[in-house]
């Protein structure tokens, strides 16, 4: 019965287990990230069945019918320029998974075989349709995108089917519970009599097989170790009482149930995506003023990283409060103490505890004499520890100074 | 022995049982407030809301003529193609000027759920994906989209032109109307809209007529935004909270929230981090955040502000345009809106103010209660598109139930008085004697 209890227990484990799909075509799972290429454009494919599945992300495959979302969240900045088209047709290759660009080019009407159809778009940032399947089969996937700059469009391929027909990992599971449990009963001698009428009916067969046994034989001195340090495993089920054995189960399951979640932390967007984001650097550490926000003057004569400057900073905004857009005036100074007048200044920062950047995107827009610089749109949008940076750029030099705020 | 074991076992398991109960069934207490938490409290407090902002865009954002003008356009259904449809419609004051439909509905469907108008004169951006940057400019959309009063401009002039007190408060606002007798000139309807026969006919019309009457249509806008700025939330008991607890009179404090309201208020600034983003007097940064709400059926998730910064940019009515009567034309959060990965499936934090009675919530009214919606906070899933900016919160079922309390206490009747909250008496002279505010 406990024994049972584990097996169920292990099952309802390995059924949560989603995402055992290999790429082929334009669609590839690379380290547990679903990626599309089209061309040299990269791009997180996923598809959901919002309805039945919900956040349950797919590759490629789907289990059923029904609304099916697909998103490419691109990797590559050239796809927000590109127009992108999407169709899906059915897989009349008779190639099955392994049908390429080839092949779908060769089909004579694909308006024809065309069930969903999305015309060109250029869509910043992510890409997104969505479509019903009503009946499951074998499909075919054509992501179309024609770069911004007129050049020849790439095209990405992928087959998948709808509604599994296969079982997965199923039947393979089932074999080797099936394995454990005969092994278990034949160990602690249940099974006794069927073996030993198995012997007797086939007995002969050992016999037959002499040959290889004598003809392998020299194998076995090779495997001796494998004998001595892994002959327990083949033991060991019968050495445990069913209840160590179900203790056993339940502990791969926890530790399998712990990788897959992180697996699926892996897949988390956040890790992969790359976007504006200030990180903590132990260097900025010592040209960092850190300062309470009241003063008009925020940091003065703070040295930049390399040494180069000194940057003194004051906001039209006092106290510095959040949600109210403001300016600053930026001085900056050479280390000596003389005003720099022509430095290309740029601005970004955020808060590296919420990992997230400025909610407006400021620029100095004006020079206004004596080494002082106008910086127009700075906004923040919550309360917290802020950061910064100031880009700082002339001729000679090309340095940062990080102003730390806690607003 | 046996009976010895026995007792013992049996005050053992009494214990525990009693230590499990107290644990689960404790009545919350009052919180003793830090200094840091007194601080985000005044934060929150309406006594902080500044005054109005001034509205550069619109020289008649605070003439009270401009504003009754305004309430009448608010109200009226003639405003929309079939005359059946006002701002009203959808925007309901009994329903804190929502509609309790899960997307708006008139002349066919909108895309989003209706938000409430109250407090929007403080926000930059207007929308669930900031779209417009004026409230004039936004009250423009609803009067010619099709699924919404579906009217057209040159209809819209023909009507303030036909109404004698219309007519009136037009002239005194804005001057004089153009010249729409003449039939040749200008038919009876038309406007840009796309693909309809309207935009044919104004197509074919005179240039400098379809700049006059496009003006005709921004003023109207501004009327209506002269109305809408006097909409503005009033005092809650939280509010009444705060006032105790900063005069120092715990004990009245503690009459006004029970412990478990103040607990919840405790969770909404701390543990539950809601206050990163519900902050100031209206609870909302007015910024767009991600926070991976699912998409509602059969529809792609909301892209929110990665397309709104887009539309708001080439707004024929944004800030940077003729039609704002700022001379200075600064913008500045036009001309330094951020756009990007960050942005994806990004919406505009709402104001939690009075929340009772405006569900469903959601920017497609994808959940249908606040407990609900605490629940999403607590598991905080990862969004189909863009990145989930709210983490996983490990609340408890009952710490849930107290944010939800909270949130219950930023209910109150606005501070607008009554008579700009029900249709205006048309009984009531517009031009002349105007009413007190
Ligand atoms: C069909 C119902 C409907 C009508 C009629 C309607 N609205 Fe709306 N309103 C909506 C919906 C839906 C939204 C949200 C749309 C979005 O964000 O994409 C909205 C948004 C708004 C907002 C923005 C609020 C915010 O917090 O961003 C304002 C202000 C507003 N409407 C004012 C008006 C005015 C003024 C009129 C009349 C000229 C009007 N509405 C007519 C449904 C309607
Ligand atoms: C990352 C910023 C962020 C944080 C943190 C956050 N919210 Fe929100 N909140 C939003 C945004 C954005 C929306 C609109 C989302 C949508 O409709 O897709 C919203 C919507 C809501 C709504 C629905 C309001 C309506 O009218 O539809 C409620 C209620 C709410 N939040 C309460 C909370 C509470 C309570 C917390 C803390 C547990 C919290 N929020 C934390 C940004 C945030
Ligand atoms: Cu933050």
């Amino acid at each position: 019965m406990r024994m049972r209890l584990a097996i169920c227990s292990l099952l309802l484990c390995l059924a949560n287990g989603d995402r055992i799909a290999f790429g082929h075509g334009g669609v590839v799972l690379e380290e547990d990230l679903c990626i599309i290429n089209i061309g040299y454009l990269q791009a997180h494919f996923k598809i959901y069945l919002p309805q039945e599945r919900q956040r349950q992300e797919f590759c490629e495959d789907i289990p059923s019918t029904g609304e099916s979302l697909f998103v490419m969240e691109y990797l590559h900045p050239g796809l927000d320029e590109a127009a992108i088209d999407f169709r899906v047709i059915r897989n009349v290759t008779g190639l099955g998974r392994f049908a390429m660009w080839e092949d779908v080019a060769g089909i004579a009407d694909l308006d024809e075989v065309t069930v969903f159809y999305h015309a060109p778009a250029i869509v910043p940032g992510v890409y997104s349709v969505i479509h019903r399947f009503d009946e499951p089969g074998e499909f075919i996937g054509i992501v179309t995108a024609a770069p911004g700059d007129g050049g020849a469009p790439y095209t990405a391929v992928f087959p998948f089917e709808v509604g599994f027909t296969g079982f997965g990992v199923w039947p393979l599971i089932l074999i080797a519970i099936a394995v454990l449990q005969l092994h278990l009963w034949y160990s602690g001698g249940r099974l006794q009599r069927p073996f030993g009428w198995l012997r007797g009916r086939f007995g002969w067969l050992r016999g037959r097989f002499g040959w290889l046994q004598s003809r392998l034989g020299w194998l076995r001195p090779h495997f001796g170790w494998s004998h001595s340090r892994l002959g327990w495993l083949g033991r060991w089920p019968g050495r445990l009482s069913p209840r160590g054995f179900g203790a056993v189960a339940v502990l791969g399951c926890a530790f399998w149930f712990a990788s897959v979640t992180q697996g699926n932390q892996a897949t988390d967007p956040s890790e992969t995506e790359s976007r504006t984001r200030t990180r903590a650097d132990p260097s900025e550490t010592e040209s960092r003023g850190t300062s309470r926000a009241g003063l008009f003057e925020i940091v003065s004569r703070l040295p930049s990283r390399a040494g180069h400057f000194q940057v003194t900073v004051a906001p039209d905004l006092e106290p510095l409060a959040i949600n109210t857009i403001h300016r600053w005036v930026v001085d900056v100074l050479t280390a000596e103490g003389t005003p720099v007048p022509s430095a290309e200044i740029t601005i970004r920062g955020g808060m590296p505890a919420h990992d997230h950047g400025l909610p407006t995107r400021p620029e100095a827009t004006r020079y206004l004499g004596e080494g002082r610089y106008l910086i127009e749109g700075m906004r923040f949008h919550m309360a917290g520890s802020w950061e910064v940076i100031l880009g700082i750029e002339t001729d000679a030099h090309s340095d940062e100074v990080a102003i730390s705020l806690e607003l | 022995m046996a009976r010895a074991v026995f007792a013992i076992a049996a005050i053992g398991l009494a214990v525990t049982l009693a230590g499990a109960a107290w644990f689960f069934l404790r009545p919350a207490v009052q919180p003793v407030w830090t200094d840091h938490e007194l601080d985000m409290m005044e934060s929150l407090w309406i006594a902080n809301l500044p005054p109005l902002p001034p509205d550069p865009s619109n020289a008649v954002a605070d003439d009270p003529l401009a504003a009754r003008f305004g309430h009448r356009l608010f109200f009226d259904p003639r405003l929309s193609g079939n005359g059946e449809f006002a701002c009203s419609s959808c925007h309901q004051p009994e329903r804190r000027f929502t509609d309790g439909r899960l997307t708006g509905a008139a002349l066919g469907d909108s895309e989003r759920n209706t938000p409430s108008i109250v407090g929007t004169a403080y926000s930059p951006w207007l929308y669930w994906d900031g779209r417009k940057d004026s409230q004039w400019s936004q009250a423009l959309s609803p009067l010619e989209d099709p699924n919404e009063q579906g009217g057209n401009r040159v209809a819209l002039a023909r009507l303030v032109d036909g109404d004698p007190e219309y007519r009136r408060a037009y002239t005194e606002l804005f001057g004089i109307l153009p010249d729409l007798s003449d039939a040749d000139r200008v038919p009876a309807a038309a406007g840009p809209i796309p693909g309809t026969f309207l935009e044919t006919a104004w197509n074919a019309m005179d240039p400098a007529d379809r700049e006059a009457i496009t003006r005709v249509f921004v003023n109207i806008g501004k009327a209506i935004a002269a109305y809408e700025r006097l909409l503005v939330p009033g005092p809650s008991r939280f509010d009444r909270y705060i006032e105790a607890i900063s005069r120092g009179d715990a004990l009245q404090a503690g009459a006004i929230l029970n412990a478990d309201e103040a607990t919840g208020l405790r969770l909404f600034m701390g543990k539950a981090r809601c206050i990163e983003c519900h902050n100031g007097p209206l609870l909302t940064n007015n910024e767009f955040h991600n926070t991976g709400i699912m998409s509602a059926a059969g529809k792609i998730p909301d892209r929110g502000r990665i397309d709104g910064i887009r539309q708001a940019r080439d707004d024929p009515f944004n800030c940077l345009t003729d039609f704002s009567d700022d001379p200075l034309k600064d913008c500045a959060e036009l001309r330094f809106a951020r756009t990007g990965a960050e942005v994806v499936g990004a919406l505009r934090t709402p104001s939690l103010r009075n929340l009772q009675g405006t569900a469903p919530y959601s920017h497609q009214g994808q959940t249908p209660s606040l407990e609900r919606m605490m629940l999403h906070y607590d598991r905080a899933p990862l969004s189909m598109i863009g990145h989930n900016e709210a983490k996983p919160l490990g609340l408890s079922r009952r710490e849930r139930a107290q944010l939800e309390a909270f949130l219950a206490t930023l209910d109150a009747p606005l501070v607008t008085a009554p008579q700009w909250l029900s249709p205006p008496a048309e009984s009531v002279a517009l031009t002349g004697n105007p009413p007190t505010r």
